[in-house]
Parts: C-alpha cells; sequence; structure tokens
C-alpha cells in the first residue's frame, strides 16, 4: 500500500504539472522524499532487506 | 536549439516508459513479481520521466525558456540520484560469490544493474542539458507535437504500476521481502 501511495502521489504531481498547478512541484518533492524516507527505513531495518 | 532539447526530453522520457514495460514484461512473463527496492527504483525511475514531461508540456503553451529546461533536468538529476542509491543497495546485497541474485537476468545482467545504468544515463542526460543552456535560445516557432501522449504514457505507466503492486500487496501496508505470489488473489 505504502508504494501504491508513493506512485499516486507521482501520478497527482504529474497532472498538477500538466495543468499548470502550483501544487505540481511540492508534490514532487513530496513523492521523491517519501520515496527516499521508504528506501532509508529499508537500509535501516535489517528485517526487511530485500533478497 | 529548441528543437534538440524538445527531441531528446521525448527520447528520455519514452525510453524510461519502454524500459519500465521490458519490466513488466519481465515480470509477468518470469512470473516473477518485484520486490520492494524493485518497486522504489520503478517509482524513481517514474519520477525521473515527470522531468522530461514537464519540458515538453511547458513547450506546448509557451515558447520554451532556459528555466523551464533546468526545472526539468533537476527533477531528472534528483530522481536518477535516489534511483541510483537504489539499484546500488540491490546489486551490493547480491555481489558475494556464488550468490544468485534476485530473478532472472536479461541479457547476462540483473534488472537492478540494468536500473543503475539507466540512472547514470539520465544523470549523463540532465548535465548534458543544463550544460547545453550556455548556447540556449528561445525559439517562438517551436511547438512539441507528442507532448500530451509522452505525458499519458507516463501516467498509464503509473496507473499501472499501482495496480500492479496494489495486486502484489494485498491490504499490507509493506511488500515482503521476497515476493512469489500477489497476495490480492490469494485465498486465506
Amino acid at each position: 500500500m505504502i508504494y501504491a501511495a508513493l506512485m499516486l502521489a507521482a501520478l497527482l504531481a504529474l497532472i498538477a504539472f500538466w495543468r499548470d498547478s502550483r501544487t505540481a512541484m511540492p508534490l514532487f518533492l513530496l513523492a521523491l522524499l517519501a520515496t527516499a524516507l521508504a528506501f532509508a527505513a529499508d537500509v535501516t531495518d535489517p528485517l526487511s532487506i530485500s533478497l | 536549439m529548441t528543437r534538440l532539447y524538445l527531441a531528446a526530453n521525448a527520447a528520455n522520457a519514452w525510453v524510461l516508459v519502454l524500459i519500465l514495460l521490458g519490466a513488466f514484461a519481465s515480470q509477468f512473463l518470469d512470473n516473477t513479481p518485484p520486490c520492494p527496492l524493485c518497486v522504489m527504483q520503478r517509482i524513481a525511475m517514474l519520477l525521473a520521466a515527470i522531468g522530461p514531461c514537464l519540458v515538453l508540456l511547458r513547450a506546448r503553451k509557451a515558447p520554451l525558456q532556459a528555466g523551464d529546461i533546468a526545472t526539468g533536468a533537476g527533477m531528472l538529476v534528483l530522481a536518477s540520484l535516489v534511483g541510483a542509491a537504489i539499484s546500488t543497495r540491490q546489486i551490493l546485497l547480491h555481489i558475494l560469490p556464488g550468490d544468485p541474485g534476485f530473478g532472472p537476468p536479461v541479457l547476462g545482467y540483473h534488472i537492478y544493474t540494468w536500473a543503475l545504468l539507466v540512472f547514470v544515463g539520465n544523470l549523463l542526460s540532465g548535465g548534458l542539458q543544463l550544460a547545453g543552456l550556455f548556447w540556449f535560445q528561445p525559439n517562438t516557432a517551436v511547438f512539441p507535437g507528442g507532448a500530451r501522449l509522452t505525458a499519458m504514457a507516463v501516467s498509464a505507466m503509473l496507473v499501472a504500476n499501482i495496480l500492479s503492486v496494489t495486486a502484489e500487496a494485498g491490504f499490507a501496508w509493506k511488500l515482503p521481502d521476497n515476493p512469489t505470489v500477489y497476495l490480492l488473489f490469494q485465498r486465506g
């Protein structure tokens, strides 16, 4: 679900860029930051290392 | 120069869309649901594709400006840096001798190794676009033809990946570390 939410945020950012909305760049940066945080959680949690 | 930038950004976005299509082909033909790191690399690739889309969409409405190119390239570089970090981690997880790696190799390399090469290529593309702004002159007569089609292709890939990861994770918050089935369709 978390990854679907991240991709949904990316989709909303693309739609916002399409519509020239002011929320586009904050949405994009939020999606990017959330992806980086999800990656950091994967790195720091030894039980969730992907095989 | 404007034509070159538009062609480069369209090519960049379409290459990313085709690579993600290839990842889908590998997922369904080899029946290997993507692991969490694989999914995060897909997300980074989709976020990277939004940068070139921004350049094309901006040029559709007004003559392309240097600021539009710099913004798109900046987005491409930022998303590619995150993606490259994720790919590097997955490569390092499988670096020990005898480790078979995750999923079947494609043309001799695993998908995450190809992903790192793609992210490095994106960084190169972003850097070249920014350096090339030295010679950029806005041209009022050039508008991209396939901007909407490109943005729709990236949107379609985002929707397809949302559906795929939802089928894979079911109602769980996180994906299993080594997924083998689509949990949404799993009974019991």
